[in-house]
């Protein structure tokens, strides 16, 4: 019993001396599973030499004059010089077209055939009635009669018997 | 930088003090993993699990017994787990035979740290995790019993086993390096 216990010592002895070094990418394994962002983010801190706290405001406050920098920079193109876009669509050059009434090199037909079609109205916006109105022709001279249900129901009889 | 200051250092999740920690106590794991775990590759994932179970947990640390005890038990809970996963702690057995554990001091005696894992990679993952856990470990068998999910007696049996492999292995080994100073002896005389 001495025996084997001491042949178990021997063993013990030597697998506590035992040493063997990983490959460097189970390290990298394990940096890698533990969250890598608040990692990289917390290497940033630590090097600074910043509590998160200190770091949280000088963050918040880069990001607040970011912002206003692009926003005011956004304002002033506005109001003075376009931007890329807008110069590419401007007018480089004018092309004066001749009105049709004041030449005198206008065909004569052209001309005529433009009096007869005039530029026409500007469309007004319709007014809203109430639902108690009725709808009545503006320009008639005599006021028309609104057909009334039975009148309708007349007048079709009429229209059949005339056909 | 003392065990302390790491332990602080990896509760407030520094990578420096993470990286110094794994540096220090890694290659003590990786060979703890590689006692219960035949493939370098296995050993590694065991490793690389253990090691982020540690990071996470360590606020549960309680300073009460080694550090490095407390390391390795999670390191040995994961080499467990993994030979779990492969079934490779299904085919343990008792014995009824009686085998004589007497162990020549010599071959003891001549044990080196080297020729452990030579020896443990030759037996069944039965024996080897039974052998690691109560001869190196220092777990009771009705501790490992608890653990493996086997009986008292297959515990006992499996140490039994592994013992009487490792002699035999031995054994074998001593007489291979007798033969072969016997050889060298001849051919130095002629």
């Amino acid at each position: 019993m001495e025996n084997k216990d001491q042949f178990f010592e021997q063993f013990r002895q030597q697998a506590e001396q035992l040493r063997q070094s990983p490959r460097p990418e189970a390290w990298q394994r394990i940096e890698q599973r533990m969250q890598p962002k608040r990692s990289q983010l917390r290497s940033v801190r630590s090097r600074l030499g910043v509590s998160p706290r200190v770091f949280s405001m000088a963050a918040s406050l880069a990001l607040l004059i970011g912002l206003s920098t692009i926003l005011f920079w956004l304002g002033k193109t506005d109001s003075a010089s376009p931007g890329p876009l807008a110069a590419a669509q401007t007018v480089t050059e004018w092309e004066e077209l001749p009105s049709l009434e004041s030449t005198a090199d206008t065909p004569r037909e052209v001309v005529q055939i433009a009096v007869r079609y005039p530029r026409p109205k500007v469309a007004q916006p319709i007014v809203e009635g109430r639902p108690d109105q009725r709808l009545v022709a503006r320009n008639a001279t005599t006021p028309r009669r609104v057909p009334t249900d039975s009148d309708s129901t007349q007048q079709r009889k009429e229209g059949r018997m005339s056909r | 930088m003392t065990e302390e200051q790491l332990i602080a250092g990896c509760i407030q999740q520094r990578p420096n003090a993470q990286r110094s920690l794994y540096e220090r106590y890694s290659p003590i794991m990786m060979a703890v993993c590689r006692r219960y775990l035949k493939r370098n590759e296995d050993a590694e994932d065991a490793l690389v699990e253990g090691f982020c179970k540690v990071f996470k947990h360590l606020g549960q640390y309680n300073h009460q017994g080694s550090f490095e005890g407390w390391i390795r038990r999670i390191i040995v809970n994961e080499c467990l787990m993994a030979l779990r996963k492969k079934h490779a702690l299904k085919n343990a057995y008792e014995i009824q035979e009686h085998f004589d554990l007497r162990t020549d001091e010599n071959l003891s005696a001549k044990l080196a740290a080297q020729d452990i894992l030579k020896l443990l990679d030759q037996l069944p993952n039965g024996y080897r995790t039974v052998f690691n856990l109560y001869v190196v470990e220092g777990y009771k068998h009705r501790e490992i019993a608890e653990l493996l999910g086997i009986s008292i007696n297959t515990s006992k049996s499996q140490l039994i086993l592994a013992k009487k492999r490792m002699q035999e292995l031995l054994t074998a080994q001593a007489q291979q390096e007798a033969r072969g100073t016997a050889r060298a002896s001849v051919s130095n005389s002629q």
